[in-house]
């Protein structure tokens, strides 16, 4: 029944530390000068993380900032390659962070419809059927043909989630985007992620709202500095995190 | 679902850049299809001219260079009007293609990092929409034709293949230097500098019957030479006249830039996308 999904095997990535230069005469005089000489620094995101997601299972991840949680799921959703191990999946899947990346302004709602449905890799065709129930959910039927610029940002987040969500990946990658919209809009989305993972789809969460995380979630990961320090029952994991943190 | 796991974001090999752009195209091209659409709805929003802008825009300019010509070098050909409009058209879908996918990565980096879907998706559409606007303001020169007397032929078979030749010479070298722009931003500066001295060095303003035969095959080194004379002649009516060995070379240099660009592009995206 639960087979696995999603492999990451000692996955490990860094990045080029680079310093904020801003277009000054200093900064760029001092960049001529160093040309060359410089030694590159690295900032270690991942190292070598070793995960198994099953089919069915509601992943929850939670760390501090920049402990390495949205880089793990760009990492699987294939947005970063690693530097070392490999991550090896199957199905669809799409990672929905920042709602309304790729969406354009000056578009309509349903223009974005069709524009957001394509960059998560869906046909005009798919995106014409699922319209209707993503407007229905999204709750804009009056305002779906107006420019996007007269929306809200509550009002675009919920058109985000209502597309993204409506597609039924295979696997969904929910980075930090659950608490958009007002209280009825994201007891909608609660709703709407329970269905996705009932329908046997596999859900990874990166979330810091831990009540959340505890109602939703089968399992949760602690990271830290790119390793995980703990995996398992998501109480056991919350309370280890914060004897940790305090 | 299929039951084996795959591996994704696999390295492959330096060669299979081109295989796998092609594959990529295939498999989005509503994708890119819905980013052209985006990119045309949007460059004339709001005016009231809307698409007659991009007709309106190479004949104003042509009108400039037209009373710069007489101003220089005397009363010219009648037909030279014709002709510095389809040189404004071809280099305008020049330095567009060219400039835009050499930003292809650093201008779309918030997407970038939100979103995976092929990279060379955001260089294919900037190409792609330029062409879209160079063709329709080519369209201008049908009531030119008819003014001028000119009757069109088979020489007109020239202008597909001098606009694909453009297309591949602006994404080869656009896609070959998109990733170190991501490094080293003075890419994009140096090559914004290019393509307007790279104006004055194509038959734009000129015709290569205008260059004294010890010039030529200077003049010729520059691969854009060709596909513009390609275009031009071709609504014009007229046979290419250049010598087969330099479109020989033109042609050679389009596509090799092209594949290597497709390459150099799948080789260093990731590397390139970290720097973002």
């Amino acid at each position: 029944m639960s087979e696995t999904v999603i492999e990451v095997e000692e996955v490990s990535l860094q990045f080029p530390k680079t310093r904020v230069t801003l277009g000054t005469v200093e900064s760029s005089l001092m960049k001529l000068v160093k040309f060359g000489k410089t030694q590159e620094d690295f900032f270690v995101a991942l190292n070598g993380i070793n995960l198994k997601i099953n089919e069915g299972e509601i992943l929850g991840i939670i760390g501090r900032n920049g402990s390495g949680k949205s880089t793990l799921l760009r990492t699987i959703s294939g947005i970063y390659r690693p530097d070392k191990g490999c991550i090896r999946s199957k199905g669809q899947i799409t990672l929905l962070a920042g709602l309304g990346i790729g969406f354009n302004v000056n578009l309509s709602g349903r223009e974005n419809v069709y524009l957001y449905g394509s960059i998560l890799g869906n046909s005009n065709k798919v995106m014409t059927e699922l319209m209707d129930s993503i407007i229905n959910f999204s709750g804009l039927n009056g305002f779906i043909d107006q420019p996007l610029r007269t929306y809200s940002a509550g009002m675009r987040a919920r058109l985000g989630f209502s597309i993204a969500s409506a597609v039924k990946p295979d696997i969904l990658l929910i980075d930090e985007v659950l608490s958009v919209g007002d209280q009825e809009f994201r007891k909608k989305s609660m709703d709407r992620i329970l269905e996705i993972v009932k329908g046997s789809k596999t859900v990874v969460i990166v979330s810091h709202n831990f009540t959340i995380m505890e109602q939703l979630c089968t399992r949760l990961v602690m990271i830290d500095q790119g390793k995980i320090i703990s995996n398992g029952n998501p109480a056991d994991v919350i309370a280890e995190y914060s004897r940790k943190v305090n | 679902m299929d039951s084996k796991l795959k591996e994704i974001n696999k390295s492959k090999s330096f060669w299979s850049g081109p295989l796998t752009i092609w594959e990529n195209i295939g498999e989005h091209y509503y994708l890119i299809a819905n980013f052209i659409q985006r990119d045309l709805r949007l460059k004339y929003r709001n005016s009231i001219l809307g698409y007659f802008w991009s007709l309106l825009e190479p004949l104003m300019l042509s009108g400039v260079y037209f009373v710069l010509f007489v101003i220089i070098r005397g009363s010219p050909e009648p037909n030279y009007p014709l002709w510095v409009i389809i040189g404004v058209i071809c280099w305008g879908h020049f330095s567009q293609s060219l400039n835009g996918s050499i930003t292809s990565l650093t201008d779309n980096s918030g997407l970038i990092k939100q979103v995976y879907f092929p990279r060379e998706i955001f260089a294919i559409t900037k190409v792609g929409s330029s062409l879209v606007i160079a063709s329709l303001g080519l369209l201008v020169s049908i009531p030119l034709m008819y003014v001028l007397n000119i009757q069109p032929n088979e020489n007109l078979l020239m202008v597909p293949l001098g606009l694909i030749m453009i297309c591949m010479l602006s994404l080869g070298v656009g896609l070959l230097l998109a990733c170190l722009n991501a490094v080293n931003r003075d890419i994009e500066h140096f090559f914004r500098f290019v393509t307007r001295a790279g104006f004055f060095l194509s038959p734009i303003m000129w015709t290569i019957e205008m260059v004294p035969a010890s010039l030529e095959k200077y003049i010729m080194a520059n691969p854009m030479v060709v596909p513009i004379t390609m275009i031009r002649n071709g609504i014009d009516g007229r046979s290419l006249g250049i010598d087969d060995i330099f479109v020989a070379y033109s042609s050679l240099f389009c596509i090799i830039s092209f594949l290597f660009g497709c390459m150099v592009f799948k080789h260093y995206e990731s590397r390139a996308v970290k720097k973002l």
